[in-house]
């Protein structure tokens, strides 16, 4: 009654932070990533007959470590979402209140932390992490004063008087 | 007596049936309490990896924050200011119109991100009187696409249109247009789309026009002009701009801005104008623009606006 089960581990793929941590990550997890799909694609890399060890890491060389592990986390969780439809999604009304509850936790981080994630974002072309990420962002701006911005993210006031006395009365038209 | 006294047989089923009963009871007991252990096992397994996860997030932003704080010791900064124009655009991009004039005048570098919205309003402004304006004609027949095209052929074009079949045509002239129609009698244009600059008198002619044709589902004017906007409220439908206090500037504005585009939309009705005003539950006066459209025997509500 014994069958040999074929037991079909998940394909890995390694990748180098730029701080030369290498991460190993499922193809599955990672293929969100354009970047890193493309490449994959464009070096074979989906050959399923090297092995995990001999196989190349891809290198990402605008991620340190601490923020590509945090990407891989995102990219886990996200694993199971549906591809995204860029058409639907500019198609769909703008709004900033509908980050998924497990994101708002994971992106309640220190700014810098978040400016990090947004680049790594940008670079890897990850849109949905991107989206959320800068969201976030936008959700910290909203509804603020331009001096209550400034001392949120710590900007300097580099306008004279008579230039901030312009732009005032160039947006007066659409203020009330 | 004999008959009266139960049969030993049946005294021996109930014993067997009650011990059976007791076996099935304790194995039901025991199943339940192993499913209750297993679940209380998988609750704590699922809370252990939840915190391990948290633990892994906090960890990770330790580190981090470390590596940041480093960085900064070194003089590297990692604000918002760090971030390219390119993703400060993407995250603008989130805002309505007052978080956009609030942020443009945070900074220069803000105000420069930004600057493009007043700067392409002050361009188009500018233009000797005339306005840009960006339309999309949705037509149905042949027939009128002839009376319409030279029409708008003998406009000041400044650009060419686009006409929309399927396959979506590349950008074409209004020559190109015309001939692909002379050749195609058949043809039907989905959308004319086209961004010309003419003045607001022409924009009337095309608009009386269209009024006339039946067969054509909508027209849709994109005005990049506040001032063309406000002309066309007040001479086409008696509507005082000031009336409605900025709110369908400030409306469309607001949901028509796009990645590096700024205008104003207004779509002309070409058959009839509603306008009806009432209180909402706040207190704000809500108006409700209605455009009838005759040849299909609808309502169309175009939209509420609060002022």
């Amino acid at each position: 009654f014994l069958f040999p089960i074929k037991m079909t581990s998940p394909r890995m793929i390694k990748l180098t932070s730029n701080d030369d941590k290498t991460f190993e990550v499922e193809r599955d997890v990672i293929k969100q990533s354009v970047t890193v799909n493309t490449l994959i694609t464009d070096l074979n890399m989906d050959d399923e007959d090297v092995s995990v060890e001999n196989q190349m890491a891809i290198p990402l060389p605008n991620v340190d470590a601490a923020t590509l592990e945090m990407v891989i986390t995102w990219c886990k969780q996200h694993r199971e979402d549906p591809p995204r439809n860029e058409e639907e999604e500019e198609k769909k009304e703008k709004r900033t209140d509908d980050i998924p509850e497990w994101d708002k936790t994971f992106l309640d981080v220190e700014q810098s932390v978040l400016f990090a994630l947004i680049l790594a974002a940008n670079y890897m072309d990850i849109k949905g992490l991107l989206d959320n990420c800068c969201k976030t962002v936008a959700n910290m701006i909203k509804g603020k004063t331009p001096d209550e911005i400034r001392k949120h993210f710590n900007i300097k006031n580099d306008f004279t008087p008579e230039e901030e006395e312009q732009i005032r009365k160039e947006n007066a038209w659409c203020e009330d | 007596l004999i008959f009266m006294a139960p049969p030993l047989n049946a005294a021996e089923e109930t014993k067997e049936d009650r011990a059976r009963k007791l076996d099935d009871l304790l194995e039901e007991k025991r199943v339940a309490e192993e499913n209750e252990q297993a679940a209380r096992e998988r609750y704590f397994a699922a809370r252990k990896a939840l915190r391990e996860a948290s633990d892994a997030v906090s960890e990770l932003n330790a580190k981090i924050i470390k590596v940041r704080a480093a960085r900064q010791a070194r003089g590297e900064e990692n604000g918002l200011m760090t971030l390219p124009t390119e993703l400060l655009t993407k995250v603008f991009d989130w805002f309505g119109t007052k978080d956009r004039v609030e942020v443009s005048r945070t900074c220069k570098r803000f105000h420069e991100v930004e600057g493009s919205l007043k700067e392409a309003i002050d361009e188009l402004e500018s233009t000797d009187g005339t306005c840009g304006l960006r339309f999309e004609i949705h037509l149905l027949s042949p027939r009128h696409q002839k009376i319409l095209i030279p029409l708008l052929h003998q406009m000041k074009v400044e650009e060419s249109i686009q006409i929309e079949t399927e396959p979506t045509e590349p950008m074409l002239t209004y020559n190109d247009v015309a001939s692909i129609i002379d050749k195609n009698e058949d043809l039907e244009v989905v959308k004319i789309e086209a961004g010309v600059g003419i003045d607001a008198s022409q924009i009337i002619q095309l608009h009386q026009t269209v009024k006339g044709m039946a067969d054509i589902e909508r027209m849709s004017l994109f005005i990049h002009s506040k001032s063309i906007i406000d002309e066309f409220l007040l001479n086409f439908y008696g509507i005082d701009p000031s009336f409605l206090n900025g709110a369908i500037r400030l409306h469309d504005f607001h949901t028509n801005l796009t990645h590096s585009e700024v205008f104003y939309e207004m779509e002309l009705p070409y058959v009839a104008f509603h306008r009806r005003e009432e209180k909402g539950e706040s207190g704000t006066m809500i108006f409700t623009l209605s455009i009838q459209s005759h040849q299909r025997g609808q309502v169309q509500t175009r939209d509420d606006y609060g002022a």
